[in-house]
């Protein structure tokens, strides 16, 4: 490694894209020196990070098999994965889509077009994160979400079963 | 706010252990009831309607897999979140629950670092987000 150069950090993308897949690897491999591994969908992408121990995934959210958010989940819910730097990447640009993200557990939420230059960035801000970033990440979306809101999941849920009913 | 008022999370886990750690996190923002068998389970579903259900997959009385997928095909409990909180770590079980209908998916043990309180608060208040947005 030459003075200066980050270390070669893995980094798993998932995108179902397989244009998009390839630009974007091309850019972390080219401007940022990472080591990139590709997969095609939500599946894939679980069963690869376990082959693979990633050191950062990017995660497309629109995907057959199991979408990013499922993908999220299922890697947060583990102790064996549950560290492992997260980013979400997607056209879905709706406030509550990017609450939802960050809620489930990602580290990043980037909106599609995201030039290679900014997924770069994107990733070594990533690799900096740590335990107490997400806690004090956790706590601050659970406090931007109202109290109220819970207040009222009980009367929602009944009022959903009524509507179901009628 | 009212105890009535909480949201309702039906703990559906046999191990005791996990029983009492489950409901202590959870006590603060929801009401809980325990069930031990998939069968309890179901009624406690179709009685209560609770918000969550927090299922260990391995059920004295059979996989919660099918539990899932009874609730999925019922259009007046689809709307239940269902977390699995479960000893059953392979990737393709994973996926199954995923497809099966699950919302989120814990491995056990549950460690301080998976913060099971806060996600399954923040599952409670954005889970139906995720849902809309596949």
């Amino acid at each position: 490694m030459t003075a200066g150069a980050l270390p070669a950090y893995t980094v798993l993308i998932v995108d179902d894209d397989p244009d998009l897949l390839q630009l974007l690897t091309d850019g972390l491999e080219l401007l940022g020196n990472f080591r990139v591994v590709q997969a095609a969908d939500g599946i894939a992408g679980l069963e690869q990070y376990f082959e693979v121990q990633p050191d950062c995934m990017i995660i497309d959210v629109k995907m057959p098999g199991l979408d990013g958010y499922q993908l999220v989940r299922a890697l947060r819910g583990d102790p064996a994965s549950a560290e492992t730097p997260l980013i979400m990447l997607t056209a879905l640009a709706q406030e509550q889509q990017q609450f939802a993200g960050l809620a489930l557990g990602a580290d990043q939420y980037l909106i599609k077009p995201v030039t290679p230059r900014e997924l770069v960035a994107a990733v070594k801000r990533a690799l900096l994160i740590g335990e107490e970033d997400r806690r004090a990440r956790m706590q601050s979306l659970l406090a931007q979400s109202e109290e109220a809101e819970i207040e009222h999941i009980a009367s929602h849920t009944q009022e959903a079963f009524s509507e179901q009913e009628d | 706010m009212l105890k009535q008022n909480l949201p309702l999370v039906v703990v559906a886990d046999p191990d005791p252990e996990y029983q009492r750690h489950i409901v202590q996190s959870l006590s603060s923002s929801c009401r809980c009831l325990v069930t031990r068998t998939l069968r309890e389970t179901y009624q406690a579903i179709q009685s209560e309607r609770p918000a969550l259900v927090t299922l260990e997959l391995d059920q004295p009385d059979g996989d919660g897999l099918t539990l899932i997928r009874f609730l999925q095909e019922d259009i007046q409990l689809r709307s239940i979140l269902i977390a699995c909180v479960t000893r059953r770590a392979a990737v393709k079980e994973k996926i199954q629950a995923f497809r099966a209908g699950a919302d989120d998916y814990l491995v056990k043990p549950l460690t301080p670092m998976m913060n099971f309180y806060g996600r399954m608060l923040l599952l409670l208040r954005a889970g139906h987000f995720a849902r809309a947005a596949r």
